[in-house]
């Protein structure tokens, strides 16, 4: 009976073990991602430089005589308009005036003589031609005849006289007028005042201007006026960057609008009216544009830097002579390539790669890929992946070759936020 | 007869009173006397156990699970600005080298992050806590030498279980930080005055700063480097004293009050500019430059808190943490009556509460109360059981001898040093069984002496003495040997259980004195009068019930089992069979450490990409928040952004790593009461986390989950650890993704991931070092320069009033894309705009200075055991830890063989520790048994009786393991304690058998006589102690899931060995008896 009940129990044993099974589903090995079409593209990318704006016409006026300032025109003031040929500021126009006034009249003077002689050799000459008839006619003698040719030379040479008297005359008349222009500032463009550094009453001497550098030149010249519609920058860019400026090229100047950053900041931080810089903005939104309009092709040894200029295209461009301004240079566009945003690039030892979606295997693989320029938040990739493929996204720090994945499509019900480079 | 005095009258009387007596008791020598016939010594001794226990009960600290000594500590070391491979090859490595020379080390596991490294050290739980700590600190001084100089000294610190916080409270109701900030400082000072509180950490909180904002555009307009501005900050910052003027009338000590104080002083501070071509340029104030302004830090972290199902609201967390040794339940009790008077006294701000997150005594109360309330149904059970078997006043006598037992104990617990704790009162359920049967067998033959023999009380009490005493005293002493070798099991779960053994064999020993010198000789005052007066036996029912019941035993056993040799051997055989299935069944039982049980915590971590910044994390928080809200069973929940949850810390392979950062997502639950919800708490969480997967799957990209319901273990973290160890990072972590992948493929578990997490894109600037001498500047102020870009550091302190601290001022650039706040730049454009300033104050870009090195790295480089490791973590789920790391080790073994040279994998976790753990329980088991094979056969002078009693164990062990076996239970760790502590309690009954046939034996029966006799003649005290165990372990067995195993492992395997016993023990007495054995052996 024992025998029984342990055989019994053995077999109940073996059928509960069967029964122990316990089926787990495998855990999920699938990790969820957001990808993005591969799309073919020229992606346009820029090179940063800053420079200091001047405007293109800007002229330095200064008296060259010495003198005391008495007179500055009424109304004039840094930022006012100024015509061509208006007179800004004049030194002691009283002397020489007087001296430009005694010169008219002797100009005037010498030119009455002038005159005068002309029309005594003109009585010369006819008298000379009638005593020539009469010598024909042996009517005259020979002594009056030589006489009146005597005369004619004399009056003759006396006119010549009379002419050069007249010309040292009028020059002396210019002379004047020089060195009364040089007591008076006009200003020989349409532009406006940019820097008015005189005083009536001051004296003035042409060696307190000092023109070692843009500086001492500010400050010491009697009147800068410039002409606002059209600014020129000058931007000193590294050597590498040479071969990614061309004359002609595109330039987006400054910041565009300025914008209010609504962040999710709590509690008592100040909201700032930033500038934004570079051109994560978008393009359209720069409102100073302008062109590079020629590049040195020398290079600076102490700086490793080249010159590049730039003037801008923007009619009236809101500009300051002198500020110091950002600058995104456009590169030259190369041909259509594959694009991904740059959200979607992982970097090895300095080597990238992205995750391309295998949709049938349902998996992401690796592929190593070249990169080309970048811009506007996006990747030009020159090898690697092809336009239409789909690359991974967000979720790509979780990824390993041959890592099973799930596309999804988040919601972002929330505010649309500022998107920033990585779109 | 005595001699007698003539002079003392006493005398006389006491020589009639002596005449009175009887013979024994007249022969009695004066200890016997004084000890067990006077009630003196006995009431003396249970006076003071009574009161001594009572004290104690007051005085003893009382916790839930017994805090370990762990001998354990963090070695920080910080070097600001190196990077990590730097970190590791200077710092970290010549550490570890002088460490791996300690002896007693566990594990040593260590990360080297940017600017800092962390190493943790574990010692055995055995090696003496200040021995080691020295040993380590001396350690770290000699590799000191060897560190790079910038490098800061390194320090160690002791890690201790009190490091978890006893109360966790989360302030709310204002949306300011600041305010919040504030008032949390103010409970902080305040808090941390009360004795017992070692710490308050704040969680959110953030201090204010003086924040300088370099604006870019403008430094690059005027020239000006970051470092200028640094420098003239801090050489204008200045405090000095300069001494003392020593004059009667003008003396006063002098000094240089140059430190700021008042933020437009530091607006105005003027900033030299180099001279440029030749021209002077003039100074600039700092505030042409730079926005300078108080406000608080950057926010790096939030809390948020809900309870009851409102919505989340802005909150400030502090955690509190105890000093070691204070008491957690008087400590909490302070800190909420001192937050009750702060909050009534209107010294915060309006509208501003505080909640309690997480209550450490609550918790302590909970589950020992529990436990408390199990030991006291147990001990009302045994009551009634007393009161049923045998007569009222013995059961009175017996009653009352357990809880001064119990005092007793506490006392010496007190005296030791103990703690009040779960496993104590485990430890005296468990002895209370065991101790009754004491009782019971004193008492009964107390009674049997008084009421059959028609004894005196004194006769009784010096018969039973000397019958009882030593067969009771070997029985106990087997127990109590069969219990010694608990104490000696290894690790930590050894050092953890051991106050459970030691407890129990502190009651038996107290029970055994107390019954011999308390119970028996007050006995007196309840028996005495009905002994001497002549006591009636009355017949009870129940003694009825058991002659018959004695007789069918008698006779069954003479007839079917002790009829023939052969008969017996068969019966013996069927049993060995039983335990060969049983051993069968056994190979097929799950194993784990400890399983899971209901608990109160929760705590729930995302990990998003980490490139996330905090606003998003919030977002998604917010949504993640949602689903967790509306959850009824949850009653209060901490929302963390930007932090890991403190409940869901990990084992310290993973606790190296960083647990703070922008793109974290922690939450702190609590569930409510068992009773109000459906489903225990690690089902419960089962299925949240299902929700929060399928939520994570579809909406956010790339985002990892742990779900960590608490556990109830002296050493929490991921059971499932594997370590891949190895020369190369990169290649470490190519192989743990495949351990990884394995892992997920063999299924049941869940949160696996690593302990180096999802990799961070990192950016290496490397500076051209003909370029940097070129323009002049040096790559350390190339670095400086270009910090002030990315972060905002401290370049000084801000004097602010006497009553607040010192604010630090900060140097940081603000970038258009990021207003108001000092940071990196979010934009690639922006990027462009950080140049370097040389000493002629000219901007250089930086593609000019250095070339940009793009890849990823793990944010820190972690090694184990002085390699380079990275290890792979789990947690299982519906199988245990052996059986999946079993079931995964041949996939792993396939895998290694193809990795390259130099890598391979080890277990740890859980299956390590329960490989040590039951080994060294194996050993203890082998240790009790050889022990009470050495007591047994002292005991009855024969290795073959020592035999028969030792077969009864493998009967209690058929028990066990069927009855774990088909209840599909899994054996735990506990219940590999029960077991061991089973061998002593079974080898009673056998030594009561073979003890009563041997008398038989030696009355002249012949060996079957003797074996059926003395199996059948002791049923009752048999049935008895089987039963009261049983009986009284049943309460606990249904009212506590943490300890159910370790009750059922004694329940099953004494209803077998009870039983099998009544049959197997005469059978083997039968085989293994000769007749001869009835006299003395001749030892010629």
């Amino acid at each position: 009976m024992h025998r029984l009940i342990a055989a019994t129990l053995s077999v109940s044993l073996v059928a509960c073990s069967g029964s122990k099974e316990e089926e787990q589903a495998p855990q999920q090995d699938v990790v969820s991602v957001q990808a993005a079409q591969v799309g073919s593209d020229q992606v346009q990318s820029w090179v940063y430089g800053q420079g200091t704006a001047r405007a293109v016409r800007r002229e330095f006026l200064t008296f060259t005589a010495e003198g005391r300032v008495t007179y500055i025109a009424p109304g004039m003031e840094v930022g006012r308009p100024v015509r061509r040929g208006q007179l800004i500021a004049s030194l002691q126009p009283e002397r020489v005036q007087a001296d430009l006034t005694v010169s008219q009249s002797e100009l005037t003077s010498a030119r009455a003589a002038q005159r005068e002689a002309a029309a005594t050799l003109e009585l010369a000459r006819v008298t000379l031609e009638r005593y020539r008839k009469l010598i024909a006619q042996r009517s005259a003698s020979a002594q009056e005849f030589d006489q009146a040719q005597a005369e004619y030379t004399q009056a003759l040479a006396a006119k010549r006289r009379a002419d050069a008297q007249a010309t040292a005359g009028a020059a002396q008349v210019a002379q004047q007028q020089v060195i009364f222009s040089e007591t008076r500032l006009v200003s020989p463009i349409n532009g406006v005042l940019g820097r008015l550094n005189l005083e009536r009453g001051r004296l003035f001497a042409p060696s307190t201007v000092q023109s070692t550098s843009e500086q001492s030149a500010l400050r010491t010249v009697p009147a800068l006026v410039i002409d606002p519609s059209s600014f020129e920058i000058r931007a000193d860019l590294p050597a590498t960057a040479f071969r990614d400026v061309v004359v002609g090229s595109e330039v987006l100047i400054g910041a565009g609008p300025a914008q209010i950053q609504a962040q999710n900041q709590k509690g008592g931080n100040d909201e700032r009216f930033g500038r934004e810089a570079g051109p994560s903005q978008p393009v359209s939104s720069f409102q100073l544009r302008g062109r590079v309009y020629a590049i040195s092709p020398s290079l600076d040894p102490d700086t490793r830097t080249f010159e590049a200029v730039i003037r801008t295209t923007t009619p009236r461009p809101p500009l300051q002579d002198g500020e110091f301004v950002a600058l995104w240079m456009a590169r030259p566009l190369g041909g259509r390539t594959p694009v991904v945003p740059l959200g979607a690039i992982r970097y090895r030892n300095d080597r990238p790669f992205v995750f391309v979606v295998d949709a049938q295997a349902g998996v992401a693989r690796e592929r190593p890929v070249q990169l080309g320029v970048q811009g506007d938040g996006r990747q030009a990739i020159l090898r690697g992946v092809r336009a239409g493929e789909r690359v991974v996204t967000a979720g790509r720090a979780q990824l390993s070759d041959g890592q099973r994945i799930r596309i999804v499509q988040p919601q972002r019900a929330s505010q649309p936020k500022a998107q920033g480079a990585a779109r | 007869m005595s001699d007698r005095s003539p002079e003392d009258g006493s005398v006389h009387e006491a020589e009639q009173q002596h005449e009175q007596e009887s013979e024994e008791v007249r022969a009695a020598s004066r200890l016997k006397r004084f000890f067990f016939l006077k009630t003196t010594f006995g009431l003396l001794m249970t006076a003071i156990l009574l009161i001594g226990g009572l004290l104690s009960y007051g005085l003893l600290v009382k916790e839930a699970l017994p805090d370990l000594d762990i001998p354990a500590a963090t070695i920080t070391t910080a070097w600001p600005g190196a990077d990590a491979r730097s970190i590791e090859e200077q710092v970290t490595e010549p550490i570890e080298e002088e460490l791996t020379s300690l002896s007693g080390v566990k594990a040593l596991n260590s990360a080297s992050y940017d600017s800092f490294s962390v190493i943790s050290v574990e010692f055995d739980a055995t090696v003496n806590t200040d021995a080691a700590m020295n040993e380590l600190r001396a350690a770290v001084s000699t590799a000191e030498s060897e560190l790079p100089e910038a490098a800061e000294q390194p320090s160690v610190t002791q890690i201790s279980v009190d490091d978890r916080p006893i109360l966790t409270l989360a302030l709310h109701g204002s949306k300011n930080g600041r305010v919040l900030s504030q008032v949390g400082r103010d409970i902080q000072d305040r808090l941390e005055r009360i004795t017992g509180v070692d710490e308050v950490t704040l969680g959110g909180e953030r201090e204010d700063i003086v924040q300088i904002l370099l604006q870019p555009d403008r430094l690059l307009a005027l020239g000006i480097s970051p470092s200028a501005i640094r420098t003239a900050v801090q050489q204008a910052n200045i405090q000095q004293p300069f001494g003392q003027i020593e004059s009667n009338a003008i003396g006063a000590t002098v000094r240089l009050e140059g430190r700021f104080d008042n933020l437009d002083d530091l607006r105005a501070l003027p900033i030299l500019r180099p001279t440029q071509d030749g021209v002077n340029r003039p100074a600039v104030r700092l505030d042409e430059v730079a926005s300078v302004r108080r406000m608080p830090e950057r926010e790096t972290q939030r809390a948020f808190f809900t309870s009851g199902g409102a919505a989340f609201a802005q909150s400030l967390e502090l955690s509190i943490t105890k000093t070691p040794g204070a008491d957690t339940v008087d400590v909490v009790d302070e800190i909420v009556a001192s937050m009750d008077e702060m909050e009534r006294s209107g010294v915060w701000p309006q509208g501003i509460h505080y909640s309690v997150v997480q209550n450490g005594a609550q918790e302590i109360w909970n589950s020992l109360g529990d436990v408390f309330s199990s030991g006291m149904q147990s001990m009302l059970i045994v009551f009634v059981i007393l009161f049923v078997t045998i007569a009222w006043r013995e059961a009175l006598l017996a009653g009352l001898s357990i809880p001064i037992t119990f005092a007793g104990v506490l006392l010496f617990l007190m005296l030791t040093g103990q703690t009040l704790n779960e496993l104590v009162i485990i430890g005296m359920v468990i002895a209370l069984v065991l101790i009754i049967d004491v009782f019971i067998i004193l008492l009964e033959g107390l009674h049997d002496e008084i009421y059959v023999q028609k004894a005196t009380f004194g006769q009784a009490v010096l018969r039973t003495v000397k019958r009882y005493a030593v067969p009771t005293f070997a029985a106990q002493l087997t127990t109590i040997l069969a219990l010694v070798p608990l104490m000696a099991i290894g690790g930590t779960a050894g050092a953890f259980i051991r106050i459970l053994p030691v407890t129990t064999v502190l009651c038996l020993v107290v029970g055994f004195v107390l019954a011999m010198f308390g119970t028996l000789p007050l006995s007196r005052y309840l028996l005495g009068k009905q002994a001497n007066s002549g006591a009636e036996l009355k017949e009870g029912r129940s003694d009825r019930v058991t002659a018959r019941a004695m007789d069918w035993l008698e006779n069954w056993n003479s007839r079917h089992v002790l009829a023939t040799r052969k008969r017996a051997g068969l019966w013996v055989i069927g049993a060995f069979v039983m335990f060969g299935l049983s051993i069968a069944a056994f190979t097929m039982t799950k194993i784990e450490l400890y399983p899971m049980v209901d608990a109160e915590q929760l705590g729930i971590n995302i990990e998003l990409p980490p490139t996330t910044p905090l606003a998003e994390t919030q977002q998604i928080a917010e949504r993640a928040g949602e689903i967790l809200r509306n959850k009824t069973y949850l009653a209060n929940s901490v929302m963390l952004v930007g932090r890991k949850s403190p409940f869901a810390a990990g084992s310290v392979a993973g606790q190296l790593q960083p647990d703070e950062a922008e793109n974290f997502i922690g939450f702190s639950s609590i569930f409510t009461d068992q009773s109000e919800r459906d489903g225990l708490s690690f089902e419960v969480a089962e299925e949240l986390r299902g929700e929060l997967r399928a939520y994570l799957d579809s909406q956010v990209p790339g985002a990892v989950l742990q779900v960590v319901p608490q556990q109830r273990s002296p050493t929490p973290g991921d059971p499932v650890v594997i370590e891949v160890s190895g020369p190369e990072i990169d290649t470490l972590l190519d192989l743990s993704a495949q351990v990884r992948t394995a892992l997920r493929r063999g299924g049941s578990v869940v949160d696996v991931r690593d302990n180096v997490g999802a990799l961070n894109p990192e950016i290496g600037l490397r500076p051209n070092r003909e370029a940097a001498n070129f323009f002049g500047i040096t790559e350390t102020d190339l670095a400086g320069q270009l910090r002030a870009a990315f972060s905002s550091d401290e370049i000084g302190t801000f004097a602010t009033g006497a009553a607040e601290d010192d604010l630090e001022i900060r140097l940081g650039t603000e970038w258009p894309s990021r207003p108001g706040v000092a940071g990196p730049p979010r934009d690639l454009s922006e990027l462009a705009m950080i140049r370097a300033y040389t000493q002629q104050g000219r901007s250089v870009s930086l593609a000019q200075l250095v070339t940009e090195k793009r890849g990823e790295g793990p944010i820190a480089i972690s090694r184990a055991s002085g390699e380079r490791a990275v290890s792979v973590l789990a947690r299982n789920q519906g199988r245990t830890v052996t059986e999946i790391i079993d079931d995964i080790t041949p996939t792993l073994d396939q895998m290694k063989a193809q990795w390259p040279a130099g890598y391979s994998y080890t277990v740890r976790g859980e299956a390590e520790e329960t490989g040590d753990t039951f080994g060294s329980a194996g050993i203890a088991l082998a240790v009790a048994i050889m022990l009470v094979v050495g007591v047994l056969v002292i005991m009855f002078d024969s290795y073959r009786q020592a035999l028969i009693i030792v077969a009864t164990m493998p009967l209690a062990i058929i028990g066990a393991f069927l009855g774990f076996f088909l209840f599909g239970l899994s054996f735990s760790f506990f219940a590999m304690i029960g077991v061991v502590s089973l061998i002593g309690i079974v080898v009673n009954t056998g030594i009561i058998m073979v003890d009563t046939m041997n008398d038989f034996l030696r009355g002249g029966a012949t060996v079957a006589e003797a074996a059926a006799a003395g199996a059948a003649r002791r049923l009752r005290p048999v049935l008895t102690t089987a039963a009261t165990t049983i009986i009284g372990l049943i309460p606990l067995a249904i009212g506590s899931n943490s300890y159910r195993p370790l009750t059922l492992v004694i329940i099953f395997g004494l209803i077998t060995a009870t039983i099998l016993s009544l049959f197997v023990v005469p059978a083997l007495y039968l085989l293994l008896t000769k007749q001869a054995q009835a006299g003395e052996a001749a030892l010629d």
